[in-house]
């Protein structure tokens, strides 16, 4: 891998990371501010990163700015939430074609120029944002997390955890809720706008083919924090205890149904088995050559799609598939076979060599793309743990097959989750205007 | 073989266009320092090609979403999971099926000639049994039933069904629950002899490699049974009436906020390929500058909370289509869309600005330039326009030469008649 990592610290708790890397036609700029996920605060932080990402002091309409962006030769901005376990992220990016592609020189700059002001100039008006953009943006929120119900894969894995985690901060969605969004008044979400810029630790990467020293007098020169005193967030601890297995139902007008199976390992990312874990669902249900792809859709025609997957910061395994709904009772009983089967040690070394080239080769790949190699460095940093795919990759290539069958026994079922249609003795109403994809 | 080279000075690339003499084409665009490579083995067959005449004069006729059954059978082969045989090389391998094209592909970070060899192996091959082709329909029919709840998926094909009468994109990639359970082996077999053909397919191959070994590869690979097949079969398209099937679809799916589809479909497409990118390239600016982010129309609705960060334009164009579709989601739909009534009449009455079309063209050389940092867009991108007989490199080419006027009497032709679909999932 040729790509060359400085860390800088500019200011109390504001560290500047340049990566040198030279295969991408783009250089990614990304301001991170770590705040803890609470459900009014992660209503708040949603709604700062849309009305930021509007307009600012200098650019005072959506179209100015829109213009700036455009004339930096089609530079992209997005203002985002994630979260990451008990973690709340604010993330502001820039995609800005190379200077030495586009043939010109200030690119960099001005870009970094434009998203400052995006970071600490946003548009006031009497110390509260302009009442307009915040009456707007609360409504386009609003309908955005009351929209999340329309993409019913995604929907229903995260109303799943939703209801499985609903004791721990884990089930807050990044987005926050409705409810929380009817309480959030301007001038208290200015002054927190204020606050969270002087306390959340800061991280600002630089990516793409730039020389460090040059990154760092750009940034130097053009972002400022004033800073307070630093909240360093710390990371949630996982549950493992079950009293007992708990079961959902939602009813929308749907033919198919989803069923989603939530599952706690017990085992956090820090845990010395966690890749052991990781290993033991993608056997299970990572791609088309898992067990579970082969038992439930290749072998008995149950389903298009069935996985599972780790959610690395909860301490959780999921598994989703969507099935006709008088057929979930058998496929149920096939996720639990295969489940059975592989905590009896019923799977091949080549099962586990798969499941291994898979992960290693995710990470080998990881700089393949600005952002996602962008996010995975900064969540690398967000564990407490260095930038260091070779040693990670070492950790995956040691483990042994009773290590995946000893991480997989401690897995277990804590919530079911099933969507089903309003009327199941109808579901067929002849076909006539069905379609699909891929 | 005939093997040309072809540079671009802004982007830095060069792609290599190779042509076998069974009469495939191999592309290839090399990537190095990056770590995967992609291999697309694509037919020009696709949904729409339900109707056509195969040499011996004989038209057939078949049930709608062949081409993607077909493709979900192309994986099945007598011995060994192809799935499998991928994964343990440590790849990846899919298909997809669209109105134009079937393709299939893999990604890898090893064993690159393994994996290609591979891949050229089971394309050649399609082994269909009864059992397997029953087999195959509950698969299907859960894909279906999926896409039949997905409102984003709903709301898109309600509008190519008002659009057009006869034109098969009106027909769902996949086709109906009852199209794939009257589908027959013999069907499959047919439509598989006669598409998957040299000259109707295209290789492309991006990555950190070398253009003499993926030669050799599909050298040793090609089998006489392909090489040796005759040209694919002429497509029969239906006569399109002018104007729209149904000037508005409503469906109830019960969302929280409506979602909508403005279609305005083009009477008389361009045809001839490098005209139509230019075409293409040139509607999309002026679609960008007078509705895009940076447009009065946007910003204007925006304001108004009309429309939201969720409002998209998107123009699309094939073998007898071409339309433009605006969409989002809002409760004030119809509003939106006499917005667009009276704005696309200004446009046609007014012209575009030259300082915002000087702008967004900045932005389309960015963005273009931008783009090839992810090789998965290059392989898709250059087979989608290779597909429809165009060429990605021309790009940039054509969008220096395209004039403020061009782009206005494009806009003025694509909108001529107003024909316009109100699609609504609510």
């Amino acid at each position: 891998m040729s790509e060359t990592v400085t860390i800088v610290d500019l200011q109390e708790g504001v560290r500047l990371h340049i990566i040198e890397i030279e295969k991408f036609k783009t250089e990614l700029v990304g301001i991170f501010l770590q705040r803890p996920l609470e459900e009014f605060e992660a209503t708040r932080n949603a709604l700062l990163t849309r009305i930021m990402e509007q307009r600012t002091k200098s650019y005072p309409t959506l179209q100015s700015l829109q213009h700036k962006l455009d004339n930096l030769y089609g530079t992209v901005l997005s203002c985002d939430v994630n979260k990451y376990g008990g973690k709340q992220v604010l993330q502001f990016k820039m995609s800005i074609p190379a200077e030495h592609h586009i043939g010109v020189e200030d690119l960099l700059p001005q870009a970094v120029r434009v998203l400052n002001e995006v970071v600490h100039h946003p548009l006031v008006e009497d110390g509260r944002f302009t009442d307009k953009v915040f009456t707007t943006e609360l409504r386009n929120l609003e309908e955005e997390i009351m929209g999340r119900v329309n993409d019913k894969m995604a929907y229903a894995i995260d109303r799943c955890l939703e209801l499985m985690c609903d004791n721990e901060p884990f089930r807050i969605h990044q987005y926050g809720t409705v409810d929380a969004l009817q309480h959030i008044q301007n001038e208290p979400l200015y002054s927190h706008y204020q606050r969270i810029v002087k306390v959340a630790p800061v991280d600002i990467v630089v990516m793409g083919k730039v020389d460090p020293k040059r990154v760092e007098r750009i940034i130097r020169d053009q972002i400022n924090f004033q800073r307070g005193q630093i909240e360093r967030v710390d990371q949630t601890p996982i549950l493992h205890e079950i009293e007992e297995v708990r079961d959902f139902e939602e009813v929308f007008p749907v033919k198919q149904g989803k069923l989603t199976l939530g599952y706690r390992t017990g085992l956090a990312f820090t845990h010395s088995l966690y890749e052991a874990g990781l290993l033991f669902s993608t056997i299970l249900g990572g791609g088309a050559s898992s067990k579970l792809f082969r038992s439930v859709r290749e072998k008995e025609s149950l389903c298009y799609y069935i996985f599972s997957r780790i959610e690395k910061y909860e301490g959780l395994m999921m598994i989703s598939s969507g099935i006709d709904p008088i057929n979930r009772d058998r496929v149920e009983e096939l996720i639990n076979v295969a489940l059975e089967e592989m905590r009896q040690g019923n799977f091949t070394d080549e099962d586990i060599r798969i499941a291994k080239d898979a992960l290693i080769n995710s990470i080998r790949s990881v700089t393949d793309f600005p952002n996602s190699f962008m996010n995975y460095y900064f969540t690398q940093r967000l564990c407490g743990r260095p930038y260091d795919p070779a040693g990670t990759i070492e950790r995956i290539e040691r483990i042994t097959k009773e290590e995946i069958i000893q991480a997989g026994s401690q897995f277990q079922l804590d919530t079911r989750f099933f969507i089903k249609g309003e009327d199941t003795g109808n579901e067929n109403k002849g076909g006539e205007d069905a379609h699909g994809h891929s | 073989m005939d093997i040309r080279k072809r540079t671009d000075d802004l982007l830095g690339e060069t792609l290599y266009t190779v042509t076998h003499p069974s009469g495939l084409v191999i592309k290839f665009l090399p990537k190095p320092g990056f770590s995967k490579k992609f291999a697309y083995f694509t037919t020009k067959y696709g949904a729409m090609y339900n109707t056509f005449t195969t040499k011996d004069g004989k038209t057939h006729e078949m049930p709608s979403g062949m081409a993607h059954f077909l493709e979900h059978k192309i994986f099945e082969e007598e011995e060994n999971n192809i799935f499998n045989q991928f994964a343990q090389l440590g790849a990846s391998v899919n298909a997809y099926t669209n109105f134009n094209s079937t393709a299939y592909m893999f990604h890898t970070l090893d064993h690159f000639p393994k994996c290609l060899g591979l891949l050229l192996d089971f394309v050649q091959n399609c082994h269909l049994t009864e059992e397997n082709v029953e087999k195959e329909k509950g698969i299907i029919g859960q894909e279906i039933t999926m896409y039949d709840d997905d409102p984003d998926w709903k709301v898109y094909f309600n509008t190519l069904k008002g659009m057009y009468h006869k034109h098969p994109v009106r027909e769902d990639v996949a086709g109906t629950v009852e199209s794939v359970n009257h589908t027959t082996k013999d069907q499959l077999q047919l439509c598989y002899d006669h598409f998957y053909t040299p000259e109707n397919m295209l290789l492309f191959v991006v990555g950190d490699l070398a253009l003499e070994d993926i030669l050799d590869t599909v050298e040793a690979h090609l089998k006489p049974s392909f090489t040796q097949k005759e040209d694919a079969p002429q497509l029969i398209l239906p006569h399109e009436p002018e104007g729209v099937f149904r000037a508005e679809w409503v469906e109830n799916m019960q969302v929280p906020i409506p979602l909508y589809h403005v279609g305005v479909k083009e009477d008389h497409p361009p045809l001839e390929p490098k005209e139509r990118l230019k075409h293409t390239i040139a509607l999309k600016l002026a679609i960008d500058v007078e509705f895009g982010k940076g447009s009065s129309f946007y910003n204007q609705a925006y304001e108004e909370g009309i429309i939201n960060a969720s409002f998209f334009t998107e123009y699309s164009s094939g073998k007898g289509y071409a339309y433009t579709v605006f969409g989002g989601e809002s409760h004030q739909y119809r509003q939106v869309k006499d917005k667009l009534v009276m704005e696309i009449k200004r446009v046609k009455d007014e012209g575009i600005s030259r300082d915002d079309f000087y702008r967004v063209k900045r932005k389309a050389m960015g963005r273009y330039l931008s783009a090839f940092n992810s090789i998965q867009y290059i392989a898709s991108a250059f087979v989608g326009y290779q597909v429809k007989g165009l060429d990605l490199f021309d790009y940039l080419l054509l969008l220096k030469e395209i004039t403020p006027e061009y782009a206005e009497a494009a806009f003025r032709e694509h909108f001529k008649s107003d024909h316009m679909v109100l699609s609504v999932v609510e």
